[in-house]
């Protein structure tokens, strides 16, 4: 009967009922249907599925990150990339892949960096003679580095849903985040090298002129330092983390006389309301999440799966191809929390280890926001660039391919993800 | 009938106004803890030992108010499928389908709370300098957003009927709130 509570939610989120509805709803409606669970014993979980200090470096790393963006910080990260990458071909499509690196050190949730650097971004390429479409697409594109360099909001889930350590998961992201944009920096440079984007290239800023830009940013480069440092030497843990780069911000806000109180007020507004409709689905999916758990949900998979192959390489090729297409339609976090606790256990009886794992899953759901026919982060850019959703398809397509054989290249070399944890924490 | 949706508004939206400021001073709050915690255990080895506990509770008040909140603005995640290209009338009956439901779900909720409040009231806060019931951050956060939801639910129930029975669509289904906070 569980493929009941499958259609339910499908039938639910296709009204267009908010995804933390939806889940409950489908739970309970279950219930009422089948009789087999008292609803009592799953609403139950719902608030005590909260109870987690490790996620409440959520709400303040979305807070660190809006308060870089009401700092005018955006802008001058924005500066600084175009300094140093924007006399390349593909000149400002390079810059805002540089950009959502850089500010990726500070902000962990994709959407919040599409619509708060992005807007800086598209407004920027856009006077610059770049396409709205293809402005809009890039940044969608490139502000999904954003959750895989640290800090994370998806990882912080995932580590609590897998019990992984959130330091091992941020240090595993470094590297395929870094290659990620580089891949998608070679797309940008083969799209403007075969004439398929209008790419005007920025004049080669002189060496006065990447120093100036270097010391208006620096400020804000020191938060990402101070975020791995905080890391690498267990100084604070993330949660503890996130504050300090918060109040940071504050400080540098004032400091630079770009932060006044009315942009405060703005930022923590936008930081409740974030955090409410973020964190409220991982509750919301605690009802949902049980009734899979007491159905025996996850050992059935599991024996599924194993029962096609034992090798793991097979098994992590139908978990991706799985995630792609669940992730075309289903929210992101849903996912995580529906997905997690029936794969780890899979993962972990075939030796693939749950940190290398935590990132193919993050890097597969990612992909999946920017994919139709419901990717979040295309409907965030036709909103922030104002531009048509099929427009924006069409130009987000080329990029496709080199996610996909970076998701690829991630899944099957674990070492990417894994040498720099097992470096630093000896593990 | 304009003018009671006026009046209702504007009451949902003044109590949506206390609750993002309760919503703000509980995420400051918890800044202002972890920063102080930070310095108290580096500067003098004295850390705040209930920090953990604390934060934990913060984020579940601030999750749930911050969820009411979402729903004022209309900022819950929402996977926008064909709803919107149905004729106005259509489109209107679907989402007063769904709104009902959506309230269904918050009744539900309600409804087994209460008796889940009363066995959560047994145990209490373990590291709080005031011990306190847990049920104070588990249970009653999440009665009171969905209580908090209720009214700003019936009202959308109540536009989105307007427009299947052929309201101008202008002023309906607008964010309690506005469009962003």
């Amino acid at each position: 009967m569980i493929w009941l509570l499958l259609v339910i939610l499908g039938v639910l989120v296709l009204f267009e009922m908010p995804v933390a509805f939806a889940l409950p709803a489908s739970a309970l409606l279950y219930l009422l249907i089948t009789d087999s669970v008292p609803p009592m014993l799953v609403v139950q979980r719902m608030a005590s599925g909260l109870e987690s200090y490790v996620l409440l470096a959520i709400p303040l790393f979305i807070l660190a990150g809006n308060l870089f963006n009401s700092a005018g910080i955006a802008a001058r990260i924005f500066d600084f990339a175009v300094a140093c990458v924007g006399h390349i071909r593909g000149s400002l499509g390079h810059v805002n892949i540089m950009a959502s690196v850089i500010f990726s050190g500070m902000s962990g949730v994709a959407q919040a960096d599409a619509a708060g650097l992005g807007a800086v971004e598209v407004r920027e390429m856009k006077r610059h003679g770049f396409s709205p479409e293809f402005s809009a697409a890039i940044t969608a594109v490139s502000s999904i580095i954003g959750p895989i360099i640290p800090p994370s909001g998806i990882m912080i889930i995932y580590a609590v849903l897998a019990d992984v350590s959130v330091p091992d998961l941020f240090l595993a992201g470094i590297v395929p985040g870094v290659l990620m944009s580089l891949f998608l920096m070679v797309a940008v440079y083969w799209l403007a090298k075969t004439g398929r984007i209008v790419a005007p290239v920025v004049p080669r800023k002189t060496r006065k002129e990447v120093s100036v830009s270097l010391w208006r940013a620096l400020p804000a480069l020191f938060a990402p330092v101070f975020l791995i440092a905080g890391i690498l030497t267990g100084y604070a843990t993330p949660t503890q983390l996130g504050a300090l780069i918060a109040v940071y911000a504050i400080f540098l806000g004032f400091a630079t006389r770009d932060l006044n109180f009315k942009f405060l007020w703005g930022s923590i507004k936008d930081t409740v309301v974030t955090c409410g409709v973020l964190v409220i689905i991982i509750a919301a999916a605690t009802p949902f999440s049980a009734i899979l758990a007491l159905e025996g949900v996850p050992q059935q998979l599991a024996g599924f799966l194993l029962s096609i192959s034992d090798n793991p390489l097979v098994v992590l090729l139908i978990i991706n191809i799985a995630l792609l297409i669940f992730g075309t339609v289903m929210d992101t976090t849903a996912i995580l929390l529906v997905a997690v606790p029936v794969l780890v256990p899979v993962m972990r009886t075939l030796g693939i280890d749950p940190v290398h794992f935590g990132i193919v899953m993050v890097i597969n759901l990612l992909i999946g926001t920017l994919t139709p026919p419901f990717g979040i982060l295309l409907f965030v850019m036709t909103e922030v660039a104002k531009v048509r959703y099929r427009a924006l398809l069409r130009q987000v397509a080329p990029f496709y391919l080199p996610l996909f054989v970076f998701l690829i290249v991630v899944t099957y070399w674990p070492a990417l993800s894994l040498t720099l944890p097992d470096y630093v924490f000896g593990r | 009938m304009t003018r009671f949706r006026s009046l209702v508004r504007l009451v949902l939206r003044r109590i949506g106004q206390v609750e993002m400021v309760v919503a703000a001073m509980i995420l400051m709050g918890i800044v202002a803890m972890i920063v102080a915690q930070v310095l108290l255990n580096a500067g003098l080895g004295n850390p705040i030992t209930w920090e953990l506990e604390a934060g934990a509770y913060g984020l579940v008040w601030l999750t749930f108010l911050g969820a009411s909140i979402g729903l004022k603005y209309m900022r819950h995640v929402t996977i926008a499928s064909f709803v919107g290209k149905l004729p106005i009338r259509l489109g209107s009956a679907v989402r007063a389908v769904t709104f009902a439901l959506m309230l269904w779900t918050l009744y539900v909720l309600i409804r087994e709370l209460s008796p889940i409040m009363e066995i959560e009231a047994r145990s209490m806060t373990v590291a709080l300098p005031i011990e306190l019931p847990r049920s104070y951050f588990f249970s009653v956060p999440l009665m009171i957003s969905c209580a908090l939801m209720v009214p700003t639910l019936l009202l959308y129930l109540l536009e989105a009927l307007l427009g299947v029975f052929g309201a101008k669509q202008d002023d309906l289904l607008k964010p309690i709130m506005g469009s962003r906070p």
